[in-house]
């Protein structure tokens, strides 16, 4: 017979990219509808001032302007963002959708203008008069948690919004015991995503019908409708959201923003379509920050280099308010869920505290909460390994849950499904040469020469269904439905919840739909990111969409195959299980003639009741949703870098990657996607900084001082994988695409660290900048000259 | 942000004092100052023009000369906004006589920036500063030049 087809596996390339590099994507700022009118924010330049008087005449009186509407205009007109997860300890945090009495961080916004033009809009907010009163500020968030701290939101009693300690084991005597108690207190850095497309928002409230369409640069399409609903207080079902093509989210994008509510109570009230496109500027102050965090971590090793026990510290500086709807816990909840990583290690202890401060929002990026905690405990099995006089590989091995461990239940309650954690190990040791590597090492420092290596094996929890959810802490539920449907020209359709900021669902969704159907990969069309299609789903975030859509559609799949069996199977009057169905046609198994084509089956379900038995629900389509259990894929990495000891700067030569996510779909969207996580990482450890000052001023708000690598600064990155599928998913897939921004930052970290052991450096914060890394050399150098004398 | 510096004159130390505390003198000598009133209240209202980088906007403030000790020493506050964001200046001025008709003035100034000019114009704050400095004591040399020396009656 033909070959069966395999899509699953296959370096396809990726189907939506020949309108992206045409440049015929669909972003939102290209959407126009006649009479579309443009909004424009003024923002806050205090981080925390009392607004005493607001002063409109003059930008309303400029012609085009349709109106001006500060915070006590708009403030009855919906709800303001409310959002707790459902954990009763938590503080109710309350974001005005501008704001009125008083401002809280600089860029929060203070009026909006809507005007005929942006050119106009933006004129206007230049006219609007502003009295503030300003007010202390804190923008540091341990000086936040003190009893005398101002407070940032006044209807709360403190800054605190939830803190809560949790333990498990026998730490005192883990720690009694040990043979080498380390101690460390390292200060992840407050950085961003930085997606090409900001964000940006069109809303249309058509008067006619009472239907509200908004087209938004959203994560989360149909989660995000729910909410808006629920803030506006509209009916649901009269509310469409579309994502249409989106430049990056990478979580920043994983917020339901004010702006957005906004824009439909204006649409709504003006009954005109309202736009609105963020620039770069407002893009540095008001989309939601990433990634600050100030982790205390103990760790206790007996004196072969196990770890006894572990016990964090996590406090995140969260900004002025909880973004809706993973708020300001999901940072430092997340630090707790990966507080022992890969290793097995059942005494843990972690206590954390999420807190308000005068700066902009906190909320998801890449590889949330796990950056940080992989920074501090990873740069410390460094230390240890040199302290114990062991190997840094070695001792990560030692400790690695082992191969005959699995299924294993972490300390935090995550169920490690599977994986290959001492072969990711084993073979990234190969792949770097890692013996050879030593020996140039040392050649090199006798000419006065600094390279380093460091390592950091990780796993991710991926795929996040309620299962995982629930048990991390998350009491929420995550599923995702999709609607696989069959035209009668025999074509599919496939209905999805989760639209794409650059992942590459186009192809990856289509190539598990085309094999688990028998269908070639261009009779497939996905249908995403636009609530219409009626396919619940949460959204794009947190390594969901292969495993969680993945099982969907091949839950679907199977439904709509069996039905295309049944009428092939009445029509040639051959029993079904005798039929299969490869590359669109029906074929008898093990036959090389096709004996009907899908077009022909499809065609008679929908106009030949003759050719289908009689009492057949014959509709060629099937909803099918997916809540998997928990899975968890796992990889290690290794950076080598070189040390100018004069200028301070690090340079990353050479990155490598072992990665291990179960069933790979698509080897080169794979390698894709940790590519740009570690290029996110290298940003994060060695330039990207979010620096504000104590008056809770942004110093770093444009790409002048915020520096991002560049093409120049991407070292020669190797990959590799191994496969191990998961025992637990339907398709054996786990989540990809975190695992750079969880390693990278710490596997740099390790490498200055190890180029400079000379000098024994050991950091305290990120990012590594020349001036940072300078003044650890330096003192390393005195302390060297101290011991001497 | 801090900045300090030290302006030689070759005028009494009376004679640059009160030049320093004429509203005229000082409406034409301020950088990209378009108007300075003196409110009853003994402050001035001012409005500057600045074009430079990403400070460049109108702004809107008030500024107030406190003497401390005539004609030795005087401090300054100032704040002002606009659409690039705030600033809030506090400069100390200390005259002292180095000689007949020769005088000196130290003067030290902090500088408190909010909004774009602090997350867009750090950079260029510093550069911008000592630009604007060295405008403004150039032109209070040249209406030095035919200024007639008001008696210090303070």
């Amino acid at each position: 017979m033909t070959k069966k087809q395999k899509f699953i596996g296959a370096k396809v390339n990726r189907l939506e990219d020949d309108k992206f590099l045409r440049g015929n994507g669909r972003y939102v700022a290209d959407i126009n509808i006649p009479g579309t009118l443009h909004a424009a924010f003024l923002r806050s330049p205090h981080a925390h001032a009392k607004i005493i008087k607001i002063n409109t005449d003059k930008a309303k009186s400029i012609p085009g302007v349709v109106g001006v509407w500060t915070g006590e205009d708009i403030k009855d007109k919906s709800d303001p963002l409310i959002w707790k997860m459902p954990i009763e300890e938590m503080k109710l945090s309350v974001q005005p959708l501008i704001a009125h009495d008083k401002v809280k961080f600089v860029g929060e916004a203070v009026a909006v203008v809507v005007a005929s033009s942006r050119y106009i809009a933006e004129d206007a907010v230049e006219e609007i008069e502003v009295e503030y009163e300003p007010l202390p500020v804190v923008a540091d968030a341990e000086k936040s948690m003190r009893p005398e701290s101002v407070k940032v939101q006044d209807q709360l009693e403190d800054n605190i919004i939830l803190t809560k300690k949790l333990s498990k084991g026998d730490l005192e005597n883990s720690f009694k015991e040990a043979s080498l108690v380390l101690k460390k207190r390292f200060k992840s850095n407050r950085y961003m995503a930085s997606p090409m497309e900001t964000r940006g928002c069109l809303a249309s409230y058509d008067k006619a019908n009472d239907f509200l369409t908004i087209w938004s640069s959203t994560q989360a399409p149909y989660w995000f409708r729910s909410l808006l609903a629920n803030t506006l207080k509209f009916p649901e079902h009269k509310i469409r959201m579309v994502a249409p093509d989106v430049g990056g989210g990478f979580g920043q994008k994983l917020t339901l923003y004010p702006e957005e509510v906004i824009s439909c109570v204006l649409s709504i009230e003006l009954m005109q379509p309202v736009k609105w496109i963020e620039d770069r500027r407002e893009n540095f102050v008001a989309a939601n920050h990433a990634k600050e965090q100030d982790i205390e971590l103990s760790m206790a090793f007996n004196e072969k280099g196990r770890i006894l026990a572990l016990k964090g510290k996590m406090i995140g500086d969260s900004g002025a308010y909880t973004a809706t709807p993973f708020t300001m816990l999901s940072e430092v909840m997340n630090s707790v869920v990966v507080l022992p990583g890969v290793y097995d290690i059942q005494n843990v202890e972690a206590e954390f505290f999420a807190v308000l401060t005068n700066k902009s929002p906190v909320n998801c990026y890449r590889g949330i909460g796990w950056t940080a905690m992989y920074n501090v405990r990873e740069s410390m099995m460094e230390v240890a390994a040199r302290k114990l006089g062991i190997d840094p590989i070695e001792i990560r091995r030692l400790n690695m849950v082992q191969p005959d461990q699995f299924p294993y239940l972490s300390a935090t309650n995550v169920l490690f499904d599977s994986g290959s954690y001492v072969e990711s190990l084993n073979k990234l040791r190969e792949l770097v040469k890692y013996d050879e590597f030593r020996k140039r090492q040392s050649e090199l420092r006798k000419q006065g020469k600094y390279i380093g290596i460091g390592f950091c094996p990780y796993n991710e929890p991926s795929g996040v269904g309620t299962e995982m959810a629930r048990s991390t802490g998350f009491p929420i539920s995550t599923y995702d439905s999709v609607i696989v449907s069959i035209d009668p020209s025999g074509k599919v359709t496939v209905k999805v919840g989760a639209s794409s900021q650059g992942q590459g669902h186009q192809t990856t969704l289509a190539q598990i739909t085309a094999d688990h159907l028998g269908v070639p990969l261009e009779d497939i069309r996905i249908e995403a990111g636009d609530t219409a299609a009626g396919a619940y789903g949460m959204g794009t975030f947190a390594s969901r969409v292969a495993v969680i859509y993945g099982g969907a559609i091949i839950k679907a799949a199977k439904v709509v195959r069996e039905k295309l069996l049944t009428i092939a199977s009445f029509m040639l009057k051959i029993e079904k299980e005798e039929l299969e169905i490869n590359n669109g046609s029906i074929f008898i198994k093990g036959m090389d003639d096709p004996k009907l084509s899908l077009a022909e089956v499809a065609f008679s379900a929908y106009f030949i009741p003759e050719n289908r038995p009689k009492d057949m629900d014959a509709t060629l389509e099937s909803k099918q949703t997916y809540d998997p259990p928990s899975t968890v894929s796992n990889g290690a990495h290794a950076a080598i870098v070189e040390v100018d000891i004069k200028t301070g700067k690090v340079n990353v030569t050479d990155y490598y990657a072992i990665e291990d996510c179960g069933t790979v779909i698509n080897p080169t969207i794979v390698e894709g996607q940790l590519s740009g996580a570690i290029v996110q990482g290298i940003g994060g450890s060695l330039y990207e900084h979010l620096v504000y000052d104590e008056q809770g001023q942004l110093l770093t708000a444009s790409f002048m001082d915020y520096l991002m690598p560049s093409a120049t600064e991407v070292p020669n990155i190797i990959i590799d994988h191994l496969t191990t599928p998961s025992p637990t998913t339907i398709s054996g897939i786990k989540g990809v695409g975190e695992s750079g921004m969880i390693s990278a930052p710490s596997t740099i970290l390790n490498a200055v660290q190890d180029a400079l052991s000379p000098f024994d450096v050991s950091f305290e914060e990120l990012p590594l900048s020349p001036e940072n890394v300078l003044n650890k050399i330096n003192a390393g150098i005195e302390e060297r000259e101290r011991m001497v004398l | 942000m801090n900045f300090s510096g030290v302006e030689k004159f070759h005028y009494s130390r009376e004679n640059v004092w009160s030049a320093m505390h004429d509203a005229n003198v000082l409406e034409k000598t301020i950088p990209g100052c378009t108007s300075l009133e003196l409110q009853e209240n003994e402050e001035y209202l001012v409005e500057l023009q600045l074009g430079i980088a990403a400070i460049k906007g109108k702004y809107e403030g008030t500024a107030k000369i406190v003497d401390l000790d005539v004609p030795c020493h005087y401090e300054l506050y100032a704040e002002g906004s606009g659409k690039p964001g705030f600033v809030k200046i506090k400069m100390d001025c200390v005259f002292e006589v180095i000689g007949e008709n020769e005088c000196e003035m130290s003067w030290k100034t902090s500088v408190e920036t909010g909004g774009l000019i602090a997350g867009m114009g750090g950079r260029v704050l510093s550069g911008v500063a000592k630009h604007l400095a060295k405008k403004f004591f150039t032109a209070i040399r040249k209406e030095l030049e035919v200024y007639e020396e008001v008696k210090i009656t303070g």
